[in-house]
């Protein structure tokens, strides 16, 4: 679950980063949020994996159906809250987006 | 993180207590259950253990559920002179397993787990409605 913690932080980080760059390199910001996304991508989908990997021993009759509970548990809340990070840097990008100059 | 951590440690109470559920589950199918020989001793009461462990990589107290050692009280006699494995007094020796205290020992291993899962529960709703945040 500290994967997700760390998500949540990179996202402030490259929130405050891009918000703080604004005025200066443009292809550092693209770049950056990238970077996040993927990374926080691939966290999750290492814990979408755990998940799957308990769900498929419980399935073959070994393993504990309190860790399959823990692992699509966590896979769960991680992949929520790189959505909802995503949903809220892409709504922010979009505002800037459409802000008449 | 706090949250994680603490639905960790439910689990483990949970997995504890379902080890403890299996130990009343077998005291419960051999309360009649008698020896396999003339003479011998039927089956005997085993007793679930519960010890902490500290998860160092996790920095908490995590339940374990131990070996299941042996209730050394005495046998229940009964007089059954047809049984097979009666003595020659025509007494059979019974498992030292009393089905009311399963009966108290399951309950509360069927409550404590309902604890383990409260906790999972607000556990989870915290971690959910502090992403909730983020959403709106």
């Amino acid at each position: 679950m500290a994967i997700a913690a760390a998500a949540v932080s990179a996202a402030y980080q490259a929130a405050a980063k891009i918000g703080g760059e604004s005025a200066g390199a443009s292809a550092a910001q693209g770049s950056g949020f990238g970077d996040f996304l993927s990374h926080a991508l691939k966290d999750a989908v290492g814990t979408m994996k755990a998940g799957e990997q308990a769900a498929a021993q419980q399935a073959a009759g070994q393993g504990d159906i309190v860790n399959v509970v823990n692992a699509v548990n966590q896979a769960e809340i991680t992949l929520d809250t790189v959505v909802a990070v995503r949903d809220k840097v892409i709504q922010a990008y979009q505002s800037i987006m459409q802000m008449p100059i | 993180m706090d949250l994680a951590t603490s639905m960790i440690i439910a689990a483990s109470g949970m997995r504890a207590q379902s080890g403890r559920m299996r130990v009343i589950a077998e005291n419960i199918a051999n309360a009649n259950s008698t020896a396999a020989t003339v003479g011998g001793d039927p089956y005997r009461r085993q007793v679930a253990t519960v010890t902490s462990d500290f998860d160092n990589a996790l920095g908490a107290a995590l339940v374990k559920s131990g070996k299941p050692v042996e209730d050394m009280s005495a046998f229940r006699s009964q007089y059954d002179p047809g049984n097979p494995a009666a003595d020659k007094q025509g007494y059979i020796k019974l498992p030292n397993v009393n089905p009311l205290v399963e009966v108290m020992d399951m309950r509360e291993a069927q409550r404590s787990y309902e604890a383990d899962l409260t906790v999972m529960e607000a556990s989870k709703s915290m971690l959910a409605r502090t992403v909730d945040l983020l959403k709106r």
